[in-house]
């Protein structure tokens, strides 16, 4: 079975792939319409490393895909307090800004250094989450040292009505309808969900220090949150040829908390935005040739609001907004016994920042042109292997000073199926460009810093793969070399800028097992890793080990159906090793979480009841604030109709 | 195999038993080669990106002349910090968002550090954000809290957070009128009479006001009227804007003013700063280094100031990473710089111990340069020693 094969087949090898997956009883339950569109990244056929998520996998305390990602032993997500607040993603070891986001292809911007894409995409009608440690697929015409995090949407549905309803501990609510049906020869989807938290858990204060005897139990104050989301997605589907559409609107706020707790005030990070994206798939455009033509557009504004400076170092009034526009275009061809893969996209962002109390402005635009072209060789004795070459070249510019920077990548790889076990190397070097806020921006006391340098790695993996009926078994190693990461410094008046300030070696190990043992399914994922920085030269960091990520984790769920509607879970996550500083002072308590659920459910209606935390441990982020305690949420769903 | 399935569970559970380790000992061992340790310097440092703080400790031993204890308390809790010395305690002030006061003894006769206690000093404000400690006697200090409207006066011999404040001095009258509040940061103690430095920011944390001084009688609490021919209590008036720390040499006072040098949207009161010598006894002040105008400003803004022998030693921050150091002579209008080494320093302090000037300075990411300690002689005006440290030193402190 090849890739090759099913592509040049056309359609009918659709069914093949499906059986495909079947046989190897594999997680992956997609569905692919007779149309693949070009820019697909067909996650069981990849020589690169994915780890995949399905709906299945998903909790029901789980908001956003943030909240389920780091059920992949390659990704850890680091909060930095309660629902709702800033979440940060490590995919191996590499920190978020490292790692780029794509919706079903389509890379998202990230010029003014968001990091909390992962936040802000609801988890409904998602078909599957790619997760990409080290190397990107040849689909993806850019690759950072991060790797990549793929969301998949679903692209067929059924007809049916879904109604959701969750109430859960420190005054959480919420609710999700969802409509799928057909219409002039069109699919249709669309969501509407709201969620709201008061987050009002207890944590102990430690009076400001390490030492003394002043901490004291409190009751978090002002740190509520509110999310509602919104989506409509269309589909209409030809014989050679799809179009689809999707439009997704959301608007978000947290309200920030002090540290000291005190309850006036008032201070808020809101956010809102609109993506609009529509795609146009052709299947046999020519012979042997598919092309995909997407376009995304992208409108985002964000309000940091703290004017009487109660949760940062100054007083802040700051509104920034993104607009991007991306068009991007692939073709794949065959020829013999080769499939080519080229892709070229065009992207242009603007972003500004306005701060009415700091005075300060930031405008800012970036344009991209980023192209990659792909070979896959399928040779025999079921060997594959893939050469991408990729190449960026943007521009950056604020109040008529421009930067010219372009840069290029390569990777290449090897997959080798044998019997129940798949083998696959990977080496790519790649790099991540300074956004706009590390080279422009300058606020309060901060500058900008025009002539930073780009981040580079080269990124080494082997992973081996079992699939039997019972048992599925993944275990890989990795290595990566970084050079010129960014991080911010400040100098001896306080004023900060970013630099390129170190390198870093990051080696580790992998696991990944399900075991299915009816009525008894055992998942055991984890990490032993290690990030070392090297500054160089004697430094206060030189050596030392990179912070911000566990060196080792293991997930641990276990699972089991009592009877044919009801389940119980639980899980154990268990991580330890993070220093929260370079210098390596200060660590967290190594973290022991337990979490436990039952669930009812038939065809039409479901219940389930989810304790986070069961144990109740006083956690702390890798920021040091208080994570909430024990935590439990009520969850009932009625379907009517198919299921989405 | 059922029985495996009932004891799985439980397996995964086991890891829940093994608790995590917090670091809080209260004593510290510094080791047998710091028995005859005699501490000189205490300074504050700070990693690049203010991260993470540490406290040390320069001295002799009976083999080295600039022995260093260092990374003792390094801590991302707080990671940003002010220190107080006294006699043989060393008070550290967890600055914003942390408001907490923790007191080390040194006690090198037991190869010792130990943290004696840890009191909040947060009160009913949003942040007290405390800059300065001054002890004046083993039951009586002083707490000036830059974020706040009151001073505070403290028991350092507390046993326990009721007992800690004693009194809360309200300053607020000295305050710009958009904040309410005087930004009290430096103090000085001199014969019962506290002096404190009241920056005077407004809401944006422009210098859009010269700073002043207010003088405290520590023996009624009650501020000290230092104009007597005009009505009502006065306090001292500078002829600079954003003041900094002062420095004592036993005789004067002096103090460093930045200026409105962080107003990055209007250059116009950019040099408002300079050297601001003030006389403890007749509150009469003199501007003896002015740091110029947008036009023509030497030295830049200056930032600190440390007097040796009537010789006035003042940093400049002229741009972005680029700091000098400079020496007014006893006597001269003109000041000379004193070079610290080849390329641009980052300067935090400057200080007189007997007959050494000592520089902190940061490391250098681009050049690879450590940070640390230079220590200027100040007859030749040349570098002699070098004290490397892990983190940037931000603040030195003499130990007499």
């Amino acid at each position: 079975m090849s890739l090759f094969f099913r592509r040049t087949l056309g359609p009918a090898t659709v069914v093949l792939v499906c059986l495909h997956s079947a046989l190897a009883e594999t997680e992956l339950e997609t569905v692919y319409s007779e149309v693949i569109p070009a820019s697909a990244t067909l996650p069981e056929f990849s020589v690169t490393q994915v780890q995949i998520l399905t709906p299945d996998q998903f909790s029901d305390t789980a908001v956003s895909v943030a909240d389920v990602i780091d059920q992949v032993p390659s990704v850890q997500v680091q909060q930095t307090g309660e629902l709702g607040s800033l979440q940060s993603v490590t995919v191996r070891g590499a920190p978020s800004q490292q790692t780029q986001i794509y919706i079903d292809g389509v890379l998202q911007s990230s010029v003014g250094g968001e990091g909390n894409y992962l936040q802000q995409l609801s988890l409904t009608d998602i078909e599957r989450i790619e997760v990409y440690p080290s190397s990107t697929p040849m689909q993806f015409n850019q690759a950072t040292p991060g790797g990549a995090i793929n969301i998949v949407r679903k692209r067929q549905h059924q007809t049916g009505l879904t109604l959701k309803a969750e109430s859960g501990s420190f005054g959480r609510w919420g609710g999700q309808i969802n409509a799928r049906g057909r219409w002039l020869q069109t699919d249709m989807s669309a969501f509407l969900q709201g969620i709201r938290s008061d987050n009002d858990f207890t944590y102990v204060y430690d009076g400001g220090g390490t030492y003394g005897t002043d901490e004291t139990e409190l009751t978090r104050k002002n740190a509520g949150y509110h999310s509602v989301q919104g989506g409509l997605s269309l589909r209409r589907q030809g014989d050679n040829q799809s179009l689809n559409g999707n439009l997704e609107a959301f608007q978000n706020r947290k309200e920030l908390p002090r540290t000291n707790n005190r309850d006036d005030g008032n201070a808020y990070y809101a956010d809102r935005g609109v993506r609009l994206s529509l795609a146009y798939d052709l299947n046999q455009w020519v012979q042997n040739l598919d092309s995909s033509v997407r376009y995304q557009y992208l409108t985002e504004q964000g309000h940091l609001y703290d004017p009487d400076n109660q949760v940062g170092i100054q007083r802040n009034d700051s509104q920034d907004t993104l607009q991007s526009h991306l068009i991007q275009y692939h073709h794949l061809v065959s020829a013999g016994s080769v499939m080519l893969t080229g892709s070229q996209s065009l992207t242009w962002d603007q972003f500004s920042l306005e701060d009415e109390i700091n005075g300060t402005t930031l405008d800012a635009d970036a344009i991209q042109l980023s192209s990659s072209l792909g070979g896959e060789w399928f040779m025999g004795n079921n060997w594959t292997a893939i050469v991408t070459g990729r190449t960026l070249w943007i521009q950056n510019q604020q109040d008529g000073n421009r930067t010219d920077d372009s840069d290029w990548g390569l990777q290449a790889g090897l997959r080798h199926p044998l019997g129940p076990v798949e083998l696959q190397w990977n080496i790519q070097r790649s790099h991540r460009q300074p956004n706009l806020l590390e080279r422009y921006g300058a606020k309060g006391t901060f500058v900008g810093s025009p002539a930073l340098e780009s981040e580079q790695s080269v990124a080494a993996d082997l992973s081996v793969t079992y699939k039997s009926p019972q048992l599925y078994a993944h275990g890989s190693a990795f290595i990566r070399q970084t050079d010129n990461a960014i991080a911010a410094t400040y100098d001896s008046q306080g004023v900060g800028r970013y630099v390129n300030v170190a390198n870093a070696l990051y080696r580790g190990i992998e696991w990944q097992s399900q075991w299915r043992l009816k009525p008894v399914r055992l998942d055991v994922s984890g990490t032993l890793q290690t990030g070392i920085i090297d500054s160089g030269s004697a430094s206060y960091d030189d050596g030392n080990q990179v912070p911000g990520y566990y060196p080792l984790s293991n997930d641990s769920r276990l699972s089991w159906q009592l009877t044919p509607k009801l389940m119980l879970y639980q899980r154990y996550l268990f991580e330890t090793g993070l220093f929260y500083d370079r210098y390596n002072s200060s660590q967290p308590p190594t973290k022991h979480q337990w979490d436990a659920g039952v669930k009812w459910q038939n065809p039409r209606l479901s219940m389930s009841m989810d304790i986070t935390n069961l144990l109740n441990r006083a956690h702390l982020d890798y920021s040091r604030k208080p994570l909430p305690g024990r935590a439990i949420l009520f969850t009932i769903q009625i379907t009517t109709g198919a299921d989405s | 195999m059922n029985k495996l399935l009932y004891t799985l569970p439980l397996l995964l559970l086991t890891g829940c038993l093994i608790e995590g380790k917090s670091n809080n000992d209260t004593t510290i061992n510094v080791g047998a080669e710091f028995s005859n340790f005699d501490p000189q310097l205490v300074m504050a440092s700070a990693s690049p990106d203010y991260a993470t703080s540490d406290v040390l400790i320069v001295g002799e031993t009976d083999v080295d002349t600039h022995a260093l204890i260092e990374g003792k308390f390094a801590t991302t809790n707080p990671s940003d910090i002010r220190l107080a010395a006294h006699n043989h305690s060393i008070y550290r002030l967890g600055r914003f968002s942390y408001d907490s006061a923790t007191r080390i003894d040194m006690l090198f006769a037991f190869d010792l550090l130990k943290v004696d206690w840890q009191y909040s000093v947060l009160g009913e404000d949003a942040s007290a954000n405390p800059y300065d400690l001054v002890v004046k006697d083993k039951s009586t200090a002083y707490v000036s809290r830059y974020d706040s409207k009151t001073l505070w006066k403290v028991n350092p011999n507390a046993k326990n957070q009721d007992e800690f404040l004693i009194k809360e001095i309200d300053l607020s009258a000295y305050a710009s009128a958009s904040t309410g509040v005087p930004f009290m940061a430096d103090m000085q103690l001199i014969d019962d009479k506290l002096f404190v430095v009241l920056v005077r920011l407004d809401a944006s944390w422009g210098a859009t006001a010269n700073s002043k001084v207010v003088v405290i009688d520590t023996n009624s609490d009650t501020i000290v009227d230092t104009d007597t021919t005009t009505s009502g209590t006065q306090v001292i008036d500078l002829p600079v804007r954003n003041a900094g720390d002062f420095w004592y040499d036993g005789t004067n006072l002096y103090l460093s003013a930045v200026g409105d040098a962080y107003n990055y949207n209007d250059s116009t009161y950019k040099y408002t700063g300079g050297v601001v010598k003030l006389n403890p006894t007749d509150y009469s002040v003199s501007l003896e280094v002015d740091d110029g105008t947008t036009e023509n400003a030497p030295y830049g803004n200056i930032t600190n100031v440390a007097v040796h022998n009537g010789d006035i030693y003042f940093t400049g921050s002229i741009s972005y990473g680029n700091d000098k150091l400079w020496v007014l002579r006893q006597g001269n209008t003109t000041a000379i710089e004193i070079s610290l080494g080849s390329g641009t320093f980052n300067i935090s302090d400057v200080s007189v111990r007997n007959d050494n000037v000592y520089v902190s300075v940061f490391a250098n990411a681009t050049s690879g340069r450590s940070a640390g300690l230079k220590i200027v002689n100040p007859q030749s005006a040349l570098v002699t020693d070098f004290i490397e440290t892990d983190l940037n030193p931000t603040q030195i402190l003499v130990i007499e």
